[in-house]
C-alpha cells in the first residue's frame, strides 16, 4: 500500500502537469483516498460506529423515557452524544490501523509535506464520522419524530461540528497511538478542549427543531465556525511537531 | 459552632491538599536524593 | 535563581527564602480573611457570613490554578523551539501545582455553595470552567504518564498544554453564553463571583493581598517542584551511564 501512495504522489504526472497547489490538493486527497479505500475493504471500523451510534440513541431513550413532552428538549443533547462518541470511535481507529500496519512510516518516508499527512488524516476522518453520522441522522428524525424540513440545516450544523471534532480529533489521536491505553487517553484529552463545539452545536440543533429565529443562535454560530477555523490552523501547525521523528 | 462549619471545612481542605502536595515533593526528592548518592558511588566505585 | 542553587547537594538559600515569605504571607492572610475582613453585611445567616470569608482563598486559588496553566502554555511553547529540559521541567511541575489548586477550587467552591446556594455543585461557569480546567489537567499527566520516550513525552505534553489552554477562552465564552439561557441553574443572578454581596474595601484589600499571597506561594511551590525535576532528571542521567558501562 506505501509503495503505491508514493509512487502516486511523486509520480512526474503529479509533478509536471498540475500547478503547486493542486499537486499540495492532489497529495492531500490521495492519503485520504488511501484511508477511504482501506476502510471500504474491511467496513470493520464503520460497522463498528454505526451499530454504537444505534446503541447510544436506543439506551438514551429507555434511561430517559424519552417518549412524550420531554423528548423535544433532550433530543440535540442525544443527536449529539450519538455523534460525539461514535466520533471518538472512529477518531482513534484511524492512526491505529496506520501504526500497526507499519504503514505510518512509509507515509512520512514519503516526500510529503507533514501538513498534507494532517489535512488528508482530517478529511478522511470527517468523511468517516460523516457516513455514520448519514445513518444516524434519518433514525433520529424517525425516533424524535421530526420534520423533513430541518434536514438542510441541521446537516450544515452537523458538518460544523465534525469539522471541530475531526480538527483537533486528528491531531491528537496521531499522539495517542505512541502510546498505552490509547482507547481511554483520547475522549479525556478530546473532550475538555471540544467542549464549545458540543455546547454550539447543541443550542443550534435546539434552534432548529424549535424553530427559533435566526437572531437568537447566530452567536452560537460564529463561535462554532470560529472555533473551527482556530482549531484547524492549530492541529495544522501543531502537526508537524507530533509526526516529527 | 455549626455556623462556622463550613468555613473550616474548605480551609482544611486547602491546607489538607497544600501539604499533600509538600509532602509528595519532599518525600520524592529525599528518595531520590537517596538513589542518586547510591548511583554516585556505584559509579566511582565502577570506575576505580 | 541561578541554576546552581537548583540541583541537589547545594546550599538552597532561594529555596529558603521563598518558603519563609510565602509561609508569612499565608499566614498573614489567613488572618486577614478570618479577622480583618468585615463580615458581608447584606448576607441573610450567620452561616453564609462566615462562610463567605471562603472566598479569600476561593479565588487565591482560582487565579492560581489558571495563571500555572498559562504557564505550563508558555512553556510549552519554550520547549518546542529550545527543547531544553529546564523548558519540560517547568511544564510539567506548573500542571501538578495547577492541578493542586484547581482540585481546592473545585472542593471549596462546592463547600461554599452549599449553605449559600443550599446545592453542593452548580453549573455556574466559574466552576463548570474550573472543572474542564481540571480534567485538561489530568488529561495532560495521564498522557505524560502513558509515553516512556522522554522526548516524545515532552514534545507531545508541550503540544497537549499547548492546545488546551487555547481552548480556555472559547471555553470560557462558550460556558458563559450557556448560562445566560439556564438562570434557573445558577440559584440567583446574584454576582455568582462574589455571592451576591457588596465589597468593602476591607474585604478588597484582603482579597488583592490573598491573590498575592497565592501568587507567592505558588512560585514557591514551582521552585521546589523544579528542583525535584532537576534531580529526577540527574538520576535518570546517571541511570542511562551506569547502564551502558
Amino acid at each position: 500500500m506505501p509503495q503505491n501512495l508514493s509512487s502516486s504522489i511523486t509520480s512526474d504526472r503529479v509533478i509536471s502537469e498540475h500547478p503547486p497547489q493542486f499537486a499540495y490538493l492532489h497529495k492531500v486527497l490521495a492519503i485520504a483516498g488511501k484511508d477511504i479505500a482501506a476502510e471500504l475493504r474491511t467496513k470493520e471500523m464503520m460497522s463498528a460506529m454505526f451499530v454504537f451510534s444505534l446503541l447510544v440513541i436506543f439506551i438514551f431513550n429507555f434511561a430517559f423515557d424519552l417518549r412524550t413532552d420531554n423528548a423535544n428538549t433532550l433530543a440535540p443533547g442525544v443527536l449529539w452524544v450519538a455523534i460525539a462518541f461514535a466520533g471518538m470511535l472512529g477518531l482513534g481507529r484511524s492512526f491505529i490501523t496506520e501504526r500497526d500496519r507499519g504503514s505510518l512510516e512509509g507515509l512520512l518516508l514519503a516526500p510529503v509535506d507533514r501538513s498534507a499527512i494532517y489535512f488528508g488524516k482530517f478529511l478522511g476522518n470527517v468523511l468517516f464520522i460523516s457516513v455514520v453520522e448519514v445513518v444516524i441522522l434519518p433514525l433520529f428524525i424517525v425516533f424524535f419524530n421530526q420534520p423533513l424540513g430541518i434536514i438542510v440545516p441541521l446537516v450544515g450544523v452537523i458538518v460544523l461540528g465534525t469539522i471541530g471534532f475531526a480538527g483537533v480529533g486528528t491531531l491528537f489521536s496521531a499522539m495517542v497511538i505512541h502510546t498505552r491505553a490509547r482507547d481511554v487517553l483520547l475522549p479525556i484529552m478530546l473532550f475538555p478542549v471540544v467542549v464549545p463545539v458540543l455546547l454550539s452545536a447543541v443550542r443550534l440543533t435546539a434552534g432548529i427543531l424549535d424553530n427559533l429565529p435566526f437572531e437568537d443562535v447566530q452567536n452560537w454560530l460564529g463561535l462554532l465556525v470560529a472555533f473551527d477555523l482556530i482549531f484547524l490552523a492549530v492541529s495544522y501547525m501543531m502537526f508537524e511537531y507530533v509526526v516529527e521523528e | 459552632m455549626a455556623d462556622l462549619l463550613y468555613l473550616m471545612l474548605a480551609y482544611a481542605a486547602f491546607w489538607l491538599l497544600s501539604f499533600v502536595l509538600i509532602f509528595s515533593i519532599f518525600n520524592r526528592q529525599k528518595k531520590l536524593n537517596d538513589e542518586l548518592t547510591m548511583l554516585k558511588q556505584l559509579l566511582k566505585k565502577e570506575e576505580n | 535563581m541561578t541554576a546552581g542553587t537548583m540541583h541537589s547537594g547545594k546550599r538552597d538559600i532561594w529555596g529558603l527564602v521563598l518558603t519563609v515569605v510565602s509561609g508569612i504571607m499565608m499566614i498573614t492572610g489567613l488572618y486577614l480573611a478570618f479577622v480583618f475582613a468585615p463580615p458581608a453585611m447584606n448576607l441573610q445567616t450567620a452561616v453564609e457570613r462566615f462562610t463567605q470569608r471562603v472566598l479569600y482563598f476561593h479565588v487565591g486559588a482560582a487565579w492560581v490554578g489558571f495563571f500555572a496553566f498559562f504557564v505550563t502554555f508558555a512553556a510549552g511553547i519554550g520547549y518546542l523551539a529550545k527543547r531544553t529540559f529546564f523548558w519540560d521541567n517547568l511544564a510539567h511541575s506548573s500542571v501538578e501545582i495547577g492541578l493542586t489548586f484547581m482540585t481546592m477550587v473545585l472542593v471549596t467552591g462546592s463547600i461554599w455553595a452549599k449553605p449559600t446556594w443550599n446545592t453542593w455543585w452548580t453549573w455556574s461557569p466559574r466552576l463548570t470552567i474550573s472543572a474542564i480546567g481540571w480534567l485538561m489537567y489530568i488529561g495532560y499527566l495521564m498522557l505524560r504518564s502513558a509515553i516512556d520516550n522522554p522526548a516524545r513525552r515532552a514534545r507531545f505534553a508541550a503540544v497537549y498544554g499547548i492546545v488546551a489552554f487555547m481552548s480556555v477562552p472559547i471555553n470560557f465564552m462558550a460556558i458563559r453564553w450557556w448560562r445566560d439561557i439556564h438562570p434557573a441553574v445558577v440559584a440567583s443572578g446574584s454576582n455568582e463571583g462574589t455571592g451576591g454581596f457588596d465589597m468593602s474595601p476591607n474585604m478588597t484589600a484582603t482579597l488583592i493581598f490573598c491573590v498575592v499571597a497565592f501568587t507567592v506561594f505558588y512560585f514557591t511551590l514551582l521552585y521546589h517542584r523544579m528542583r525535584l525535576g532537576n534531580v529526577e532528571h540527574e538520576v535518570e542521567t546517571l541511570k542511562q551511564k551506569a547502564m551502558y558501562r
